[in-house]
């Protein structure tokens, strides 16, 4: 059975993470920090989305590492390149993922307005989180469709026309988006979401032992991060 | 009738609006008084205004849809257009079209809670509140489910719950059986029928009207903005076929269809499948397929919703790669690539499809050696020749399906694969679309249409692949005779009369 958190402490976890990819000195400690996320993930019951994408990670860090030695080529540049920028974007993806699909969104709004964030902030943020699950139905589609008109919707198929591939996820993406998005406010509208009384929850709330447990072990490791940092520019 | 019953309720005094940037009004001088615990029908064709109208009760029109507002909605005396958007949630409650993006939560307990949670409801109220709805729509077992685990019915069947559970005075209900199955549409008929033996009033509109037979009290039929005709259900059932029909509208009743569908000459032997079976990770859904197709065939498949017929049509398309067994063409046996270069899906949504940013460019996109005269030809025919050098995404639903039909075509697909081409369309496009299929069908082209549209199948199908229990469970050609027919309403649930004879209007 997978450990309950707080939804503030993952909301917590959520910055104090992205502080600790920031002020990574090196990418080994980066690394490490993904492993350490990917642990978090799995303690509270995200293991299968998360292993598939600290198994990519990996992938393309070895693939970063492997063609580091052949920037002078052009695919080699082109591999670096994309391999880099994957390897920087996938740690904060990684956190924003064990949030959204750990918590439901009304314990995400609970916990914000807990913390006495205004109604502007988490009505937008709700939606947000929202659509993003409404993004994954789309992506099967989109592959589908993209077969059919014979483009591979795998990585060899970005490398091999990077631009079409690209083209093929961002329009029909940002079409159903507008659509999503419109259709969801107009919903959750109607079904009183700009009502002014603070809302309520059902799910009830409280911070537990392992909640403080946690907290305290996220700024143990942030503050060590920071003041071991000058050792390793060094 | 007492008095008692005719307590009016709501009230539209001469409203008319126009959306902002559009140059003429979605709805026009409306009078319509809607007594308590009635059930009201809105239909007409698709943009004629009835969504507007259920926009403007629930308040989104003018707060979320801006635009201008003239006249008034009143409930019971009070002025809802004076309201505040979140002072309507407790008089109307809106039930929308697609379950996908009007849930907010992602279990079914939340759900239902969302709008009472909103309402700030006593947090030790909320849980008996959330359990008497589901109790009310008997539904207890969908308590505490993950709402991707729900079937389409299901899932309308949480959200009226979740109305439910707010106690609004009016349920408005926006084409809500347009992603619905046969089967689960009639759930949603049992759950309206609940409402309104609780006292409730429901506002309803909607393109399929059959199974509002026993509910409906009133039916208002809105024509370019305005009510122009009023029936009692007892007239509205009355009313002859073709007087319906020129009113664009849809049947009431599922009996008076008939196939009609034009067989032809019989093509060749075309596509065959042999002792197919299809995965789904590791699980069989389908086993022991055998199929002879014919070129010229349009072949509905039916057959309730999760029976596997989707997984089926992406198997054949090759998009599925998880089957055993053979599909067979021209005499070649052919793997998952082969078998996408020689069939075509469109889609149910076709904004999936759409890639390009305008009409002939999406003819060329991912294609290569398509000649300009051939794009120019494919358009021509499908009457989108004109639209040439606009964007795919400013085009009307049934045009973007012809362009999806386009691509299939430029691309020299012998067979096309329909998803639910006509979910949430009105009389006319259904005709469009059964019309294109036959088209293409007398161009030699195998057609497959997954369909829960009885009344499509009718005008279109000239032959029908029953999915049930695994496998194939029936398959019979549909021509005129009474035996296709007679199997056809069985899978339906229709209860089987004689032919309907539409000059005489009487079955014979």
């Amino acid at each position: 059975m997978a450990v309950a958190l707080d939804p503030r402490t993952k909301i917590f976890f959520l910055l104090i993470g992205n502080l600790f990819i920031i002020f990574a000195p090196t990418q080994t400690v980066e690394a490490g920090f993904v492993m350490f996320f990917l642990l978090v993930a799995v303690v509270l019951g995200a293991a299968p989305p998360a292993l598939k994408m600290v198994g990519v990670y990996l992938l393309l860090l070895f693939l970063q590492v492997v063609s580091a030695a052949w920037v002078g080529m052009w695919w080699g540049l082109m591999l670096f390149t994309f391999s880099q920028f994957m390897t920087m974007v996938l740690p904060y993806v990684l956190l924003a993922m064990i949030l959204v699909s750990t918590t439901k969104v009304n314990e995400f709004m609970e916990a914000l307005y807990k913390l006495r964030v205004s109604k502007k902030v988490v009505i937008p943020l709700a939606v947000m989180i929202r659509y993003v699950l409404v993004v994954s139905e789309d992506l099967t589609m989109i592959k589908d469709a993209m077969r059919m008109r014979g483009i591979s919707p795998s990585f060899f198929g970005f490398i091999r026309r990077p631009l079409e591939t690209i083209e093929c996820f961002y329009v029909p993406m940002l079409m159903s988006a507008a659509k999503v998005v419109d259709e969801l406010s107009a919903a959750a509208v109607t079904r009183g979401i700009e009502n002014k009384a603070r809302r309520t929850c059902i799910v009830t709330m409280r911070f537990g032992i392992v909640d403080y447990a946690f907290l305290v072990l996220l700024v143990t490791v942030f503050i060590l991060e920071i003041a071991l940092n000058r050792y390793f520019v060094s | 009738m007492t008095g008692k019953e005719d307590a009016l309720l709501l009230r539209y005094d001469d409203v008319s609006f126009t959306y902002r940037g559009a140059d003429r009004p979605s709805v026009k001088n409306i009078d319509l008084s809607i007594a308590e615990g009635r059930c009201v029908l809105l239909c007409g064709k698709s943009g004629c205004g009835k969504t507007s109208l259920l926009r403007i009760c629930n308040g989104l029109i003018p707060d979320f849809y801006d635009g201008r507002v003239t006249g008034d909605v009143l409930y019971r005396d009070k002025s809802l257009l004076g309201m505040s958007i979140s002072d309507i949630v407790s008089i109307a409650g809106t039930v929308f079209q697609d379950p996908k993006t009007q849930f907010f939560t992602t279990d079914t307990t939340s759900e239902v809670a969302f709008g009472i949670e909103n309402l700030a409801v006593a947090e030790k109220e909320l849980g008996r509140i959330v359990d008497g709805a589901f109790k009310a729509m008997k539904i207890e077992a969908l308590k505490s489910r993950s709402v991707f685990a729900l079937s389409g019915g299901e899932k309308q069947k949480v959200a009226i719950a979740s109305i439910y559970a707010m106690n609004p005075a009016v349920y408005l209900l926006d084409e809500p059986s347009s992603n619905l199955d046969h089967d689960t549409i009639g759930e949603l008929a049992r759950i309206i029928g609940l409402l309104k033996s609780e006292g409730k009033t429901v506002v309803v509109a909607e393109h399929r009207l059959y199974y509002l037979k026993d509910i409906v009290d009133e039916i208002y039929y809105l024509d370019d903005g305005r009510i122009t005709r009023r029936f009692t259900k007892e007239e509205f059932l009355a009313m002859r076929a073709g007087e319906r029909r020129s009113l664009g509208l849809r049947t009431m009743n599922l009996r008076e269809e008939n196939p009609e569908a034009d067989q032809g000459e019989e093509g060749e032997e075309f596509l065959r499948l042999k002792d197919v079976s299809v995965f789904y990770g590791k699980r069989q859904v389908l086993k022991g397929i055998d199929l002879l197709t014919r070129k010229g065939e349009c072949i509905g498949i039916v057959g309730k919703n999760g029976v596997g017929k989707s997984l089926f049509v992406r198997a054949l398309t090759g998009l599925h790669g998880g089957c055993r067994g053979k599909f067979i063409l021209n005499g070649k046996s052919m793997g998952c690539k082969e078998r996408l270069k020689h069939a075509y899906l469109v889609m149910q949504d076709v904004g999936y499809q759409l890639f390009a940013d305008s009409v002939e460019e999406e003819c060329r996109f991912g294609l290569r050696g398509v000649s300009d005269d051939e794009v120019a030809n494919v358009l021509w025919r499908l009457d989108l020749y004109k639209y040439g050098k606009r964007h795919p995404n400013t085009l009307s639903g049934g045009q973007k399906q012809r362009l999806a039909v386009a691509v299939g075509e430029i691309s020299k697909k012998g067979v096309l694969v329909f998803d639910e081409p006509t979910s949430g369309q009105d009389y006319e496009s259904m005709l469009l679309v059964s019309g294109l299929i036959e088209e293409l069908r007398k161009k030699g082209k195998l057609i497959f249409v997954v369909t829960h549209d009885y009344e499509f199948i009718c005008k279109t199908c000239t032959r029908i692949v029953h999915i049930d229990d695994e496998t194939v469970k029936d398959d019979f050609i549909l021509d005129g005779s009474a035996a296709g027919q007679r199997k056809l309403q069985a899978i339906f649930n229709i209860p089987f009369e004689k032919r309907f004879d539409y000059r005489s209007n009487v079955y014979r």
